[in-house]
């Protein structure tokens, strides 16, 4: 693969990621409770949270919501200043959800294989190698 | 920032494996995948932040605290929306994670000043 074409497929990887962070961004803020694209359930009952008052609403907004925020940000400068850093810094992102996922999966067990598995865990797992990928490819290259 | 590290540790030994933990967050999981995730996206946001001031305090690097006060800043903007979107109402978890998440981030700003 020569180097405009990898920064091709690297930036239209990482526009694809925008647009999934701000989505999954502008359902959690404004529609959790709307059907949530193709799952028939909403973004709650997909994400199978249930607050229990006090501010049990504030953290089921917050930290999927800085986690998207943070990938949105991180993607939409790396597409705009084509700067290493901002890679390094989605890599780093999705590497921690990455490890966080496999660690309560291991304490937690019981995992179900449906839509959500294959659409928000199984994703999970090829997101963080394929820019760890891309990384090393573009580091490899300059 | 080793006490920094200590007290992430301790917040993703807590949502892990204290089951006090859902009367703190005020969160239920549901079933199928509710457990998994409450756990995953909070410890995420705590591992995310012991890597970076882990890698700063190794390598000395301020590229790590630059990513650290971008983070917090994305976390305390998701904490003021779902407060204007959700109210707010007392509890331990304002004292002991809210107020602090306010306080962090003019912190970091104001060291990574000094430090430069």
């Amino acid at each position: 693969m020569n180097k405009t074409s990898l920064h091709k497929l690297l930036n239209t990887y990482l526009f694809f990621l925008l647009i999934i962070s701000c989505v999954l961004a502008l359902y959690s803020i404004f529609f959790p409770n709307s059907t949530f694209l193709f799952f028939q359930q909403t973004y709650i009952e997909v994400l199978g949270i249930i607050d229990t008052g006090g501010n049990g609403h504030l953290n089921l907004l917050t930290y999927p919501l800085s986690l998207y925020l943070m990938n949105a940000f991180g993607c939409f400068q790396y597409l705009r200043t084509q700067k290493i850093f901002y890679l390094d810094l989605i890599s780093i992102i999705w590497s921690t959800v990455l490890v966080s996922r496999i660690i309560s999966i291991l304490i937690k067990g019981d995992l179900t294989i449906d839509l959500y598995f294959f659409f928000g865990i199984l994703t999970e797992f090829l997101i963080a190698p394929s820019l760890i990928f891309f990384r090393n490819k573009l580091i490899k290259e300059s | 920032m080793i006490p920094l590290i200590i007290f992430f540790i301790g917040l993703f030994i807590f949502v892990n494996f204290f089951d006090y933990a859902k009367t703190f967050y005020d969160i239920i999981p549901g079933e199928i995948v509710g457990d998994v995730n409450f756990s995953t996206y909070p410890g995420a946001v705590y591992i995310f932040f012991i890597y970076l001031l882990f890698q700063y305090v190794k390598t000395k690097n301020l590229k790590y605290i630059d990513i650290t006060i971008m983070f917090l800043s994305c976390f305390v903007f998701a904490r003021t929306f779902s407060i204007i979107f959700n109210g707010l109402s007392y509890s331990l978890f304002i004292p002991i994670a809210l107020i602090p998440e306010y306080i962090g981030l003019p912190l970091l700003i104001y060291i990574r000043k000094r430090v430069l």
